[in-house]
């Protein structure tokens, strides 16, 4: 629609401006015309579009778009066709289009200024200046991108701040509201619109009333606390902490956005500026942010302590002139009991398959990745930095972790700082063991089991299909969910969102919980432990949460 | 000195544990069939110390009863070394003016030990070990420095014993400052003549003669056991030459149930989901003088704000009681009060988490438990 | 108003890595939050935890380089010369002898009033101390007047320490010339694990925690009130009936 309606004016104008060079005839006035009959069809199509508004889509300003394009065709025609006309008449059809024109093109070019029609010039700037043109040839490229921290300023203070490429980002969007219907927080009711944000930081930059929303505004707005000074306070648009901290980091605004502009890279480079500059996060995102300076662990553990869970499973602690094939990065939830479980079934399941995994140990800190969505880069980098001096010092093959946000942070992040190294998630390795024979037989279970994608395994890294190869052969009665694979609907665990527990109307843990019990599952696989959290932590549901680790061992002994 | 007095005499000269001497207190006239052992490793002792008393409630009971009327005076003459004991009008801890009363005879057991009790005194010093008693007026902390400066000059005691906590912290550290007396703070351990301080922010301890000034931390105090009165005998109290506080007093203000941090709550009222009466709650909380709040349910309802939330991603608190109606006890939950000294549960269901961790469980409807607390408390305490 | 805030640096519990005393950042929080002119000052050997310092919002810390001398009459020297209307401390240190008596010897020196426990300032008509009280009271207390505070370690939650300010603030180092009297070395060992001592009478109590059943609602709720008088915890309910004697 979008094609036909605008590249139809466009190359009805191109061909009619060429048009004036050559004296009049019908072949380029057919020309013209052909071209305003393909727009005519997108005009329609635009009519019907405007006339039961999709949910998320803006009305306001565009809703007089179709108005202005039924103009400009009037005017194309009418002047196309005035002009092999003689006499009067002619006249007439030349002024009546013109005055067509003035409204139509007229309107349009306005609305080319602060308006709507501004996506043209800064939608071809954004991509022509866009930070991750990986993303053009259906690539991924979901790791933040390198930040130097001898740079001021430190994060976005005021809207200026941002790159050339992210203000023209923020005025390429058409406010086709996919990513506000994506959003799990904006679902929940939490404080957070992602295409409101955009606008209001495309209003920040303009001036106040500049930019004309028609959409949705952030849920619960009028009942906002004041807990934190707003963000951009002496600018034109003020935004409350509370969106920002409401984001989960999930990227399905991102993966929904026509336009290609990247949500959380903004929000981020927000957070950076409230932490690195102002000091002002949640004080359970402070006390973890302190605990990450003081012991290098979120929880103000002992580093010394992270592998006491698995005393009687006799873990090798790496050397350094001995080289290895697998280490297991365990990661925060080590200190938990929950999923000292989930990792109790994996290193059995390695060691059944022949493969003795490796640990760091005492050395092994936290990768790094609250830290850096909570905005503080400089404890972020300093714990990647450890990170790397400690692995690089060291020969293995490959690196395993069930934890998705080690993962990405191992894989797409520390590459920037230096390190690069072959990380693979749990069900990557088991899967590929379980086809090669080297689990043995699974026995197939019965209870109804549904998957859940971790936003950081599936959105971010795009494996989906390592756990559903695990899946299908040990069950029986496997579902799938609606919202999956890259559309799946986030548990609400990442982006240190547990940490700023910003309120909604709902939780979005429960609000997942529900789709999964629609589903008619009555267990969800899941693969990461902040999904595990987040998922059992959900009152009232019979919904059995289990890793597929967990669930693939449980099918390897019911078989024996 | 005969037996009664110090009865661990009877055992020889053994170094006592502080534990084996209650024992022989608990049950003089078993004191022969005890077997000695020196040396006790402490744990050990405290369980089987446990075991015994519990064996020994009975008799316990049926003894203090009938021997109230013939407890033994203990007098100790007007030359004995004295040693000041310094009660404030509010505890450092609850039950603090007794322990360190009892503690005192425990450090100093050659000295008369005088109460000084600046403002209401918190115990009952002729059973507790007040061989002397001095009363003197209650005041801010600068009168009380004021006051003792003056008793000090007036007795010259050769030791002063302070509890850790409090006013009582900030009157000892004064003294200190002012005489530039040889002290001991954050005592955590004390024997005859000895005391074990913590220094390096709790990290390392020394052990040292007991020096003239003593601060007590509440693990290190135990209380006496009324088996001998005291004498209590007045002294009395010389002019005090007050100065005006630098800066006055104006005024204490109580804060409401709902205002009352709960990091400084000695006593909490919870509510778990399910609960819709929310007037009945809170007026139990204002009429108990409790802080309130609740499940993190409660919390993501809007019921109670996030501040009042207890559990592992709420607040984990210390109160000295915590009452739990309808509360479940998710794990979350029941690490919030972990430190709480005394949980009462009230629930329907019996096999509830919270019922087991709690030190009184009622099995009952809340909502109709506390309907009737309300009554009570307007009734103004219990009949 | 000109305030001084006496740092010193502590120690994380579980890893032992130098860090901001958590009761001198409450310390520091309250003088910040006040919206006066603060002045930190720290005697003692080199730390860059003293960056971590600058960090909350402090322009200039004073570091007197004095190794292990007895650091009040650094201090007091400090002080004196600077013209303060409040100096603010914690309430003991993470590190070292810990006894507290740090901001009491300092009074005692420069013949200041001394108010402890304290959790606000205010300075916006006359100055307003407010004392924590037991129970969660307070007290105000109001007077002029340059005063010693010592912070409860309770009195706010203290902000995050700053990249941004880390590099606007500057530590100013003051080299001590003069041999110094050193702090006794003290002979310890690493604290035992304590708990409290067995009260007489107590093997009784915790020897019954019996689920009731089948009592009434009227019943159940004078059990609570008993309860609770019995072990102390509402003394403004104490019943007619004297409590026994165990």
């Amino acid at each position: 629609m979008h094609a036909s309606l605008a590249g139809g004016v466009l190359a009805s104008l191109v061909v009619l401006s060429v048009s004036f060079a050559l004296p009049p005839n019908i072949w380029s006035a057919s020309a013209v015309w052909f071209f305003c009959a393909l727009s005519f069809v997108g005009l329609c199509l635009e009519f019907d579009r405007r006339r039961n508004v999709a949910k998320g889509l803006s009305k306001g300003a565009y809703q007089t778009l179709p108005w202005l394009f039924s103009a400009a065709l009037l005017f194309i025609v009418g002047i196309s066709t005035a002009r092999l006309m003689n006499g009067p008449e002619a006249l007439i059809l030349a002024l009546a289009a013109a005055t067509c024109g003035l409204f139509g093109l007229g309107g349009l070019a306005v609305m080319a200024g602060n308006g709507p029609m501004r996506h043209i010039v800064a939608g071809v700037t954004n991509l022509a200046l866009h930070r991750r043109p990986e993303r053009f040839g259906r690539g991924r490229s979901t790791g933040l991108k390198a930040f130097d921290l001898e740079r001021a300023p430190l994060g976005v203070a005021k809207v200026e701040d941002f790159t050339i490429a992210q203000l023209a980002s923020f005025d390429a969007c058409v406010q086709c509201g996919r990513c506000e219907v994506e959003c799990p927080a904006y679902a929940a009711g939490l404080p957070l619109n992602p295409k409101k944000l955009v606008n209001d930081l495309a209003e920040s930059l303009r001036g106040k009333g500049a930019v004309s929303y028609g959409g949705n505004g952030y849920p619960g707005a009028d009942r906002l606390p004041d807990a934190l000074p707003l963000i951009f306070a002496d600018g034109h648009v003020s935004l409350n902490p509370d969106t920002l901290w409401s984001c989960t980091t999930c990227r399905a605004c991102v993966e929904a956005c026509p336009m290609m502009i990247e949500h959380v890279d903004a929000i981020i480079d927000i957070r950076r500026a409230e932490t690195m500059q102002r000091g002002l996060v949640a004080p359970h995102a402070r006390k973890a942010l302190e605990n990450l300076r003081e012991t290098d662990t979120q929880g103000g553990q002992e580093l010394g302590a992270r592998f006491d869970w698995a005393t009687d499973l006799n873990l090798k602690v790496i050397a350094p002139d001995v080289p290895a094939q697998t280490l297991l990065w365990v990661g925060e939830s080590a200190y938990e009991r929950r999923i000292q479980r989930t990792l109790r079934s994996l290193i059995k399941m390695l060691r059944r398959a022949g493969i003795e995994p490796v640990v760091l140990g005492s050395e092994e800190l936290d990768c790094g990745d609250v830290a850096r969505r909570l905005g503080d880069e400089a404890t972020f980098q300093r714990l990647a930095k450890a990170n790397i001096a400690t692995l690089s010092r060291y020969r293995f093959d490959y690196i395993v972790t069930a934890d998705p946000h080690a993962l990405h942070v191992l894989r797409n992040e520390y590459p920037a700082l230096g390190g690069t190294f072959t990380v693979r998630h749990h069900t990557d390795v088991l899967a590929e063991l379980m086809e090669a024979g080297r689990l043995g037989k699974a026995a197939r279970i019965e209870t109804s089991v549904t998957y859940h994608d971790p936003c950081y395994l599936g959105r971010y890294n795009g494996e989906f299909d390592a756990p559903r190869k695990i899946l299908g052969a040990i069950s029986q009665n496997f579902i799938e969910m609606e919202k999956s694979r890259s559309r799946s609907h986030c548990c609400g665990g990442g982006g240190a969102a547990p940490l700023t527990d910003v309120q909604g109307e709902r939780r979005i843990p429960d609000m997942r919980m529900q789709q999964v019990e629609e589903s008619g599952a009555a267990c969800v696989a899941v693969g990461c432990p902040g999904c595990t959290a987040m998922l059992e932590g959900v009152t009232n549901s019979n919904v059995k949460v289990i890793d597929v680790a967990e669930l693939l061992e449980a099918s390897l002994e019911a078989a024996q | 000195m005969s037996n009664r007095l110090n009865p661990h005499k009877m055992l020889g000269e053994i170094a006592p544990t502080s534990g084996l001497r209650r024992l022989n207190r608990l049950a003089p006239l078993k004191a022969s069939t005890v077997s000695v052992v020196a040396r006790v490793n402490p744990h050990n002792e405290y369980r089987a110390r446990l075991r015994r008393e519990l064996r020994q409630a009975d008799v316990v009971h049926r003894q203090t009863v009938s021997a109230q009327s013939r407890k033994p005076l203990h007098v100790v003459a007007d030359s004995a070394p004295l040693a000041f004991v310094i009660g404030l009008g509010v505890e450092a801890w609850a039950g603090a003016e007794a322990e360190l009363l009892g503690t005192a005879r425990e450090i100093l057991p050659e000295s008369a030990i005088a109460l000084v009790s600046l403002g209401k005194i918190n115990c009952t010093p002729s059973e507790d070990g007040a061989d002397r008693l001095i009363e003197g007026p209650a005041g801010l902390e600068e009168h009380n420095f004021d006051a003792l400066l003056a008793l000090v000059d007036e007795y010259k005691p050769q030791h002063l014993i302070f509890a850790e906590g409090g006013h009582s912290s900030d009157l000892a550290r004064r003294y200190v400052a002012r005489t530039k007396a040889e002290a001991a703070f954050n005592v955590v351990q004390v024997r005859a003549g000895q005391v074990t301080c913590l220094i390096d922010g709790g990290k390392r301890e020394f052990t040292r003669k007991v020096p003239p000034v003593i601060a007590l931390s509440r693990i290190a105090c135990a209380k006496l056991d009324a088996e001998m009165l005291y004498e209590a005998r007045p002294l009395a109290l010389p002019e005090i030459a007050a100065t005006d506080a630098a800066f006055k007093d104006a005024g204490v203000r109580v804060a409401s149930a709902r205002d009352l941090p709960l990091s400084e709550a000695e006593l909490v009222v919870s509510a778990g989901a399910g609960l819709t009466d929310w007037d009945s709650f809170h007026a139990v909380a204002e009429g108990l003088s409790a802080a309130v709040a609740g499940s993190r349910v409660v919390c993501d309802a809007g019921s109670l704000p996030r501040s009042r939330q207890v559990g592992a991603s709420g607040q984990i608190i210390e109160s000295r009681c915590y009452l739990a109606f309808g509360i479940s006890g998710a794990p979350q939950h029941l690490q919030g009060i972990q430190a709480c000294r005394h949980v009462i549960a009230v629930n329907t269901d019996p096999h509830a988490p919270m019922m087991k961790r709690a030190d009184l469980a009622i099995v009952a409807d809340a909502q109709a438990v506390l309907k009737e607390m309300q009554l009570l408390l307007n009734k103004g305490g219990a009949a | 108003m000109k305030i001084c805030v006496c740092l010193s640096i502590g120690q994380n519990p579980v890893s032992g890595r130098p860090r901001m005393a958590a009761s001198d950042r409450v310390a520091l929080e309250l003088a910040l939050a006040s919206g006066a002119d603060v002045t930190g000052v720290y005697a003692g050997p080199k730390s860059d935890v003293l960056t971590d310092y600058l960090g909350m919002g402090l322009k200039q810390v004073h570091h007197i380089d004095s190794a292990r001398a007895d650091i009040v009459p650094l201090l007091v020297e400090f002080i004196r010369s600077g013209s303060f209307d409040l100096v603010l401390t914690g309430t003991v240190t993470e590190a070292g002898l810990s006894s507290g008596m740090v901001p009491y010897l300092l009074a005692e020196e420069l013949s200041l009033p001394l108010i402890s426990r304290v959790v606000g300032i205010d300075a916006r008509a006359g100055l307003t101390i407010t004392q924590a009280e037991a129970g969660g009271k307070r007290r105000m207390r109001t007077g002029a007047g340059a005063a010693i505070l010592v912070v409860d370690a309770k009195a706010v939650q203290p902000r995050l320490s700053t990249v941004a300010a880390q590099r606007a603030g500057e530590v100013i180092t003051h080299p001590v010339v003069s041999d110094l009297p050193q702090l006794p070395e003290l002979t310890s060992q690493p604290a035992r694990k304590r708990s409290t001592r067995l009260k007489a009478g107590s093997g009784q109590a915790k020897a019954a925690a019996p689920i009731h059943t089948n009592l009434s609602a009227a019943e159940a709720a004078q059990t609570i009130l008993d309860f609770l008088q019995a072990e102390g915890h509402v003394p403004a309910l104490q019943s007619i009936t004297s409590r026994q004697e165990r």
